[in-house]
């Protein structure tokens, strides 16, 4: 198969996933909202119409509004996950930095706790939106953030900053933590696959003491494919 | 003072059931339906004050719904109820952010304050 073909091959595929994740979510969000509302009603007959005390009403209280609060803390993850989906919906796009990462660190949660990793988050709440390929940024900070994991003893820290400087909006990843005494584990992603994604970002990697600062400038051309 | 006529719309009968059956409890008059067509046949015999209508529906879709309704009867408040919001979305032209909505699974106080300010705007 020709490159080119094989690049468009895998673009497909990428947008083919993004479809099945979006309408996943979407649909799990619905009977989310039906399980929901059934709850709600169950619990407003008990409470609103207060009828006389019956045997079990705590009980039955007690449930219905343990329901509730797992349906908010599933549904606070499909809306994360449903983001992430709709970012393969075209190649780029105008987001917010930390909305990206936010929806990337919510959804490797399980992941990073699995290896007793912190992602702590400093985030300067007003950087000015971005014009470009929010799935590739995600692509890249899993990288890093693997080649950081693998580096890093459990119980430690990963901290990630956002901030505007030059026209630019930065993000650093500041590994805090010992070093395995194993020596680390080499992450998923080659220096070229990394180098790759940062061209198509109009974006550059800078590293110093261990730190990695991602720069996306405010003004860059992303390149189209 | 007469009670506040709100028509829920949502293809999912579960829903639109439970949430009309909620909002009745809460003192208005709620009637639910399930297609973007019996919504419009509704508005034009027996006008409600609000419409809490879904954005994605089999058929006659939310929009289409919505569109034909400010053509005839402008002074019905619409509330959208939306699974997910994708900021690129546009209803005619308009950010989604000009409409006045609410998420699914809906937060009912959340939903209680919008139909009060939205039976405000009505009067």
């Amino acid at each position: 198969m020709e490159e080119n073909e094989e690049r468009e091959l895998r673009a497909s595929q990428l947008a083919f996933i993004g479809k099945v994740l979006a309408t996943f979510s979407h649909e799990l969000k619905n009977h989310l909202a039906i399980i929901n509302e059934s709850a709600g009603l169950i619990l407003d007959l008990i409470e609103l119409e207060k009828s006389p005390a019956r045997e079990h009403t705590d009980q039955y209280v007690k449930s219905l509004r343990a329901i509730h609060s797992q349906i908010e803390r599933t549904l606070s993850l499909i809306t994360y996950f449903n983001r992430f989906s709709h970012r393969m919906d075209s190649p780029l796009s105008t987001f917010d930095v930390n909305d990206a990462m936010e929806e990337l660190f919510a959804l490797l949660h399980r992941f990073t706790n699995q290896r007793k990793i912190t992602i702590e988050k400093s985030l300067q709440r007003d950087v000015p939106a971005i014009h470009s390929d929010p799935a590739r940024l995600h692509l890249l900070l899993y990288c890093l953030m693997q080649e950081h994991m693998g580096r890093l003893a459990e119980n430690s820290t990963i901290e990630f900053r956002t901030r505007l400087s030059d026209n630019a909006v930065l993000i650093s990843i500041i590994p805090k933590g010992k070093e395995p005494l194993r020596g680390g584990e080499r992450s998923g992603c080659s220096d070229e696959l990394i180098q790759g994604i940062l061209s198509a970002l109009g974006g550059s990697l800078s590293r110093k003491e261990g730190e990695e600062t991602i720069r996306l400038p405010l003004g860059a051309s992303p390149m189209r494919e | 003072m007469r009670k506040a006529k709100i028509l829920v719309v949502d293809d999912e009968v579960e829903f639109a059931s439970a949430l009309a059956e909620r909002l009745q409890l809460r003192g208005y008059d709620t009637k639910a339906v399930f297609r973007g067509e019996d919504t419009l046949a509704i508005a034009k015999s027996a006008p409600p004050d609000i419409i809490l209508l879904d954005l994605k529906m089999p058929g006659m879709n939310g929009i289409e719904v919505l569109m034909t309704i400010r053509q005839f009867a402008p002074d019905i408040e619409v509330i959208l109820l939306t699974g997910h919001i994708d900021l690129r979305e546009r209803i005619e032209g308009m950010r989604i952010d000009d409409f006045n909505y609410i998420m699914k699974p809906v937060d009912m106080a959340e939903l209680l304050e919008k139909i009060e300010k939205a039976i405000e705007k009505h009067r």
